[in-house]
């Protein structure tokens, strides 16, 4: 059976490294924390080679000190071309590996000095509450692995985000070509009438909202990019990205612009992808 | 009758269902696992990411005949919903090619048929076969004898060579589908009503009070769907070395 098997290599100060956490009522998960660091690559990559075995396994490791993991090494030592493997980096505190507003996993605001580095301490919020047994609660909540799995398993993969946009605007890029064939008062109004019950401002909210998700990834306005570097937007292509004023649409009539930015969007979106897939071949 | 398949699409299929009613003058129905199977002849629109979903490969499975007409967003796709210019009329123009434009390339399909044999990490589908045919001949003879206990017989052979059994035709009916479009279609009901006569003969074991001995069809229907999927593995592999020999390098 194909297990999912999170790995977080951060600063840790526990001893009993590395140790190995269950997922609420998910027996195919798990997690391992570990600290790992640059001149321990060996061992990490030992590790991961013995719990690779044909399941599916996530490492997010922290990129600066104290761990100082190269991901591009790391990739290199594993020889990293299988789809069952995924590696990401995280650093200074961005990322949603890391705790806050009941999502994520390590709260990393506590104080070295005393014990604020340890697996007790960064866990706490995410541990399933065990009363019977405090001192041996290994288990962490489904929602927050789950929702540190979505994002850097699925979500920070190009295809995942190409495949976003055109669910988000596809359906509308399909409705403004009927506006452009149909022509007939009748036919107008009858359609106008369909399509306002389809594109309701809620509608609108979820596509604003979905667009802003997609481009918190694909271009982020200050936080540092979280894309893999041969994935990450030139400055020319985010300026493509964003040039369709989706804020201002409120209606089916509004949108008529898509029509020339959506095309061009997923053409660029796909070139990127392709590259990358040349130069993996 | 005009059919599309989604099921990660919904939005995108009202907006079809718009374009076909205002602009083709035609109905566009959403075809899901819980439809009835479409008359023969029917158009079947799918998207090129959705074209091998399990559900949907089940469902052209059961049909006889059935124009399968493969939509997407690159240049190159037989529809391109994204750049073509008029699509009512790349609609047109795909419905009228003769022959049908290929929506499953041999390529794919046989990559496909890769995976089925090899195995997504698990056991070979061939040598899970070998395992039940190992423990069903064995536990076959061993009856035959009447000096082996049937509580052990039951637990050494017959239980393992049911468990493995059933392995193969969870494996096998998931791919059954592409079997037949990848010109597999006879063997493929050969091997699925040889399972039927295995399982069959193998429910007989519930009702009998002791060991029970095969039906002698039995275990050849078994060497039957072995020697097919051994004679398809073989042609897979040749095909592939012949079209893509760099993958051998």
């Amino acid at each position: 059976m194909e297990n999912k098997i999170l790995l977080i290599n951060w600063r840790f100060s526990d001893l009993n490294l590395p140790s190995i956490y269950k997922v609420e009522d998910d027996n195919s998960a798990k997690i391992i924390f570990s600290a790992y660091k640059n001149d321990d690559l060996e061992q990490f990559t030992s590790l991961v080679k013995k719990i690779l075995n044909n399941n599916k396994v996530l490492i997010l490791t922290h990129t600066n000190q104290p761990n100082n993991i190269s991901i591009d090494l790391l990739k290199t030592q594993l020889n990293n071309n299988s789809e069952k493997l995924k590696i990401r980096g995280f650093e200074g505190g961005f990322g949603k590996v890391y705790y806050s507003e009941g999502k994520g996993i390590i709260l990393a605001d506590g104080d070295p000095e005393n014990d604020g580095n340890t697996l007790l301490y960064c866990l706490q919020h995410a541990l399933v509450n065990d009363n019977d047994n405090d001192n041996d609660n290994d288990t962490i909540k489904k929602d927050n692995f789950d929702y540190v799995w979505n994002y850097y398993w699925d979500q920070l993969e190009l295809e995942y985000q190409k495949k976003k946009i055109i669910d988000l605007f596809l359906p509308l890029f399909i409705d403004i070509k009927i506006l452009n064939h149909i022509s007939a008062k009748e036919k107008n109004t009858a359609y106008l009438n369909e399509v306002k019950t389809e594109y309701t401002e809620s509608y609108f909210g979820k596509l604003k909202k979905g667009w802003k998700e997609i481009k918190n990834i694909l271009a982020p306005d200050q936080s540092p990019e979280v894309l893999e570097e041969q994935f990450q937007l030139t400055s020319e292509e985010k300026v493509l990205l964003s040039s369709s004023q989706l804020e201002e649409f409120s209606n089916i009539q509004s949108v008529s612009a898509l029509s020339e930015w959506f095309p061009q969007v997923v053409d660029m979106l796909n070139t990127k992808i392709d590259q990358d897939q040349s130069h993996i071949a | 009758m005009n059919y599309f398949f989604t099921v990660q699409y919904l939005n995108l299929y009202r907006s079809l269902d718009r374009y076909f009613r205002y602009v083709l003058n035609e109905k566009l129905t959403l075809l899901t696992e819980k439809s009835a199977i479409p008359e023969d002849n029917s158009k079947i629109y799918v998207l090129d990411t959705e074209k091998y979903d399990d559900r949907f490969l089940k469902i052209i499975s059961e049909m006889h005949k059935y124009h399968l007409i493969l939509l997407g967003i690159n240049e190159g796709d037989p529809i391109d919903l994204i750049h073509a210019t008029c699509l009512r009329n790349e609609i047109t123009r795909v419905l009228a090619s003769d022959p049908p434009v290929e929506v499953y390339k041999p390529d794919e399909l046989k990559d496909k048929l890769k995976l089925l044999f090899r195995g997504h990490g698990e056991q070979t589908l061939l040598g899970c076969l070998g395992e039940v045919y190992y423990y069903l001949w064995n536990y076959s003879e061993m009856a035959k004898t009447g000096s082996w206990p049937a509580e052990g017989l039951n637990e050494w052979f017959l239980m393992p060579g049911k468990r493995n059994l059933m392995e193969f035709t969870r494996r096998f009916t998931k791919y059954a589908p592409i079997l037949s479009l990848a010109g597999y279609s006879e063997e493929e009901k050969i091997i699925k009503r040889n399972l039927n006569l295995l399982n069959l003969d193998l429910l007989k074991t519930k009702e009998a009070n002791s060991l029970y001995i095969f039906n002698s069809e039995t275990l050849q229907s078994l060497q039957e769907i072995i020697t097919f999927l051994e004679k398809m593995a073989s042609e897979i592999d040749r095909k592939q070395d012949e079209t893509n020999p760099a993958d051998h390098r």
